[in-house]
């Protein structure tokens, strides 16, 4: 960095603390938000795919199913290459477990010697991959549609209606995370671009003056890109500590509230990643922002004028 | 039309001065040759630009090319008199080595040098004046061009000024100057060229 615009830098800053002091502030709240949402979309993303793990594929068999069918239908589940598991449950076994799991609340079924075995036998099996996208749970809409067709096969259950919503949630929140983010980062671009102008007009003399000694528009325009660009990286480092600290803040609430659900366990952190995106965005777009204002300054003839 | 039929050669090497009462179209004319306004038809050529055809990029090599003093000094008000007078230098990228040797003799040359760390409030019109023609001159300019350089002077600092253009003068640089003061004009003895209503009406 040039001393040029070194001395440039110091005497915006020296002479416009108010209005440098109120956009960081501003800009940090900005990307606060951008920090936070990207660091709910990674654990919402990843509390949801904890819980679509979950997800049991039921293969419901008729009564009349042959030994074969039944054999033919545990090959396809395994062959699929979908389940990490799949267990025959006969229907002695799917009585015997409705049993166990009704009889505290009805004792009468327990003893009742007419009680039939309407359940019927079949395959539960665990997905190897959990639904976490929109496209993963239309591979199990296609799985369920293809086992559903096999000989023997009476019903397919994946709780089909819970699966759709859950599917339909995530698709909703990565939408709703673009556009907001979208909106949040355009914004940044206008308050940056304001401090900027701001800075610009209160220089308006200086800026014709090193014109008409020859100053290039870069020479110009350079450092008031550059101060754009270091108040965007300021306010995205301060937005990651104030994010760090939130996050410290939600895990003692966590563990000390909502232990039960293990929330604390399966929340982190943004990763380095993120955070190297948070921060390329603060400069990027305080570059960008700062750009934009300046872009129609210092561009040779009677430049002043048209600031 | 501030300037209309103005046809006006300015040898290498000369002093001229642009006389002519108020509105009659020296600041015009000044503008014009400084490339601060682009004229809107014909040929303005300054030390082998064609300021007419002058494209955004060239602009900042020109004013290099040339040395401007301004009757309302034009100075930087929160810049020291160094950097007020470095300006030139800082801009084309000289070496921080050079700026200060070449601001030190500069200011010896206009009788400033004790200055150098002073806000150019601290100077009287005078004083801010030599400032303004040691900037103008720092970059050893082929072409020293003033407009109402005495404007706000009283008549001796007005010669004391005249006399620092001729110094410059005699060291081959070509000097024009836009003035309403008869008085220096005539005891001058240089080249008069006198302007109304835009255009020129002696001395072309």
């Amino acid at each position: 960095m040039s001393s040029h615009m070194l001395r440039s830098l110091a005497r915006s800053w020296r002479e416009h603390t108010g209005t440098q002091i109120a956009t960081l502030v501003v800009l940090t709240g900005t990307f606060t938000i951008v920090a936070l949402f990207l660091f709910a979309q990674a654990n919402f993303v990843k509390i949801l795919t904890r819980w679509g793990d979950n997800v049991q594929f039921a293969v419901f068999l008729e009564d009349a199913a042959s030994q074969d069918q039944v054999s033919a239908v545990k090959a396809f589940l395994e062959n699929s290459g979908r389940f990490k598991s799949v267990d025959f449950v006969s229907k002695e076994k799917a009585a015997e477990t409705f049993r166990q799991q009704m009889g505290n609340n009805s004792p009468e079924l327990l003893r009742d010697p007419e009680f039939g075995n309407p359940l019927p036998a079949s395959f539960e099996a665990r997905l190897l991959e959990g639904v976490d996208s929109k496209s993963s749970y239309d591979v199990l809409v296609d799985l369920a549609g293809r086992v559903i067709s096999l000989p023997g096969v009476n019903d397919v259950s994946y709780g089909q209606g819970w699966v759709e919503n859950y599917a339909s949630l995530l698709k909703v929140f990565a939408t709703s995370s673009w556009i907001l983010l979208s909106v949040l980062l355009a914004g940044s671009l206008l308050i940056v671009g304001n401090a900027i102008r701001a800075a610009v007009q209160g220089r308006r003399d200086e800026i014709e003056i090193l014109e008409l000694f020859g100053a290039t528009s870069w020479y110009v325009r350079g450092p008031l890109i550059v101060e754009g660009a270091l108040i965007g990286l300021f306010a995205s480092i301060l937005s990651i500590g104030l994010c760090f600290a939130l996050f410290q803040w939600q895990q003692k609430i966590a563990e000390e509230n909502l232990g039960f659900w293990g929330l604390a366990k399966e929340v982190g952190f943004l990763s380095g990643t993120q955070i190297a995106i948070v921060l390329l965005l603060g400069l990027g777009f305080g570059a960008l922002g700062s750009y934009l204002s300046v872009r129609r300054i210092a561009t040779g003839w009677a430049a002043a004028e048209r600031i | 039309m501030a300037l209309r039929d103005v046809n006006l050669t300015i040898d290498k090497g000369e002093m001229a001065f642009l006389t002519g009462p108020s509105g009659a179209g020296k600041t015009t004319l000044f503008r014009m040759i400084s490339a601060y306004d682009r004229p809107t038809s014909g040929a303005v050529s300054v030390a082998g630009f064609n300021l007419a055809n002058l494209k955004s990029f060239e602009v900042p090599q020109f004013r290099r090319r040339i040395g401007v003093v301004y009757q309302d000094f034009r100075l930087l008000k929160k810049h020291t008199i160094f950097e007020n007078v470095a300006l030139p230098l800082e801009v084309r990228g000289d070496a921080s080595g050079i700026v200060t040797k070449k601001v030190a003799e500069v200011l010896e040359q206009v009788g400033l040098a004790h200055r150098q760390g002073d806000k150019p409030e601290q100077l009287s019109g005078g004083e801010q004046q030599r400032v303004a023609i040691a900037r103008a001159l720092i970059h050893q300019p082929a072409v020293l061009i003033a407009d109402e350089p005495t404007g706000n002077l009283d008549p001796q600092l007005s010669l004391e000024i005249m006399e620092l253009f001729e110094k410059v003068n005699a060291q081959g640089t070509t000097v024009f100057i836009a003035t309403h003061d008869v008085e220096i004009v005539r005891r001058k003895g240089k080249r008069v060229i006198e302007i109304n209503q835009g255009q020129i009406i002696r001395g072309q």
